[in-house]
């Protein structure tokens, strides 16, 4: 229940504001309002949800060129790439050469020395 | 769910809510569509409540949806405002917030003196002048603006109070005679 109904002169100056609006806005409100019961969606949402899509789209190609680049160009520190993983993991090698690399490439060096001429 | 009673509901809301968001967002367009959106929240969320209740609850959901506009457009005035609704110093202000009357202007029925002073509200602080308009100009109780605003009633007395004290000196800064006030 209201205790206090407001102050009168800011009521009536506001309301001139009201009674002020131009036809166009009364027509809009009123378009938007039966918009609105008709139980549809706002033009507004329906384009917002529209960008958000494209955005996303956009979003993940970018990731994904991102990944491809940083695995084929950018990787300066010799670690391992995201690429070079998923080559490891889908390769037949048992995963104990992977392991024990080091040693294997002394044993290949030290090989290739002896038979050398 | 009773369309007509909704239709009727929307069209006697819709003119002054819109009115409200413009002071508040400064942007007709981005008006309309508060107003379209807060029409369609109430729509889906509250059109099965009793129409007594429609008011305050079409009011907080304007409110929410006006508020939501004013954050996406500067992160920066919401970290201020996290400041400005402490505790200590709305309730520093409950005891005089009751006490202040703001002095109406000489003359306010004329198209000019509204229009100017939908400028001075816009000079308010966000949460001032939607105090202000609800309570003024609406007609909401303190614990109705409250619920609306979901604060406390303490911080809808402190800053109706800042609102009307500030809408004060802006009326006297801006040369509106003010009623009852001797030359």
């Amino acid at each position: 229940m209201k205790e206090k109904k407001g102050i009168p002169w800011v009521q009536e100056s506001l309301q001139q504001r009201v009674s002020a609006l131009d036809a166009s806005t009364r027509s809009r409100l009123n378009q938007n309002r039966q918009q609105v019961l008709a139980g549809g969606q706002s033009r507004k949402s329906e384009t917002s949800k529209g960008w958000l899509i494209a955005g996303g789209m956009l979003a993940a190609s970018l990731l994904t060129g991102i990944i491809v680049l940083s695995g084929n160009n950018l990787n300066p520190t010799g670690t391992p790439t995201l690429l070079e993983d998923f080559d490891l993991l889908a390769s037949n090698d048992e995963l104990d050469l992977y392991d024990n690399m080091p040693f294997y490439q002394w044993l290949d060096t030290e090989y290739n020395d002896v038979d050398m001429p | 769910m009773n369309h007509d009673a909704l239709n009727r509901f929307f069209a006697k809301e819709e003119q002054r809510a819109f009115v409200m968001a413009r002071i508040a967002l400064n942007n007709p367009d981005e008006a309309l569509d508060v107003v379209q959106d807060s029409m369609l929240k109430h729509f889906k969320h509250y059109a099965s409540y009793p129409e007594t209740e429609w008011g305050p609850l079409f009011q907080r959901v304007l409110q929410n949806c006006i508020n939501d506009r004013l954050r996406k457009r500067s992160l920066t005035s919401r970290f201020f405002a996290l400041f400005h609704n402490t505790k200590d110093q709305d309730d520093i202000l409950d005891t005089e917030a009751d006490s202040f009357e703001l002095m109406p202007p000489a003359i306010y029925d004329t198209d000019d003196f509204a229009e100017r002073f939908e400028n001075l509200l816009r000079k308010l602080p966000a949460r001032q002048r939607q105090v202000f308009l609800l309570r003024a100009w609406e007609g909401y109780s303190i614990q109705e603006c409250a619920d609306i605003m979901g604060c406390a009633p303490g911080s809808v007395k402190a800053h109706y109070y800042r609102a009307q004290k500030k809408l004060q000196e802006l009326l006297t800064d801006h040369t509106f005679e003010l009623a009852g006030e001797t030359p």
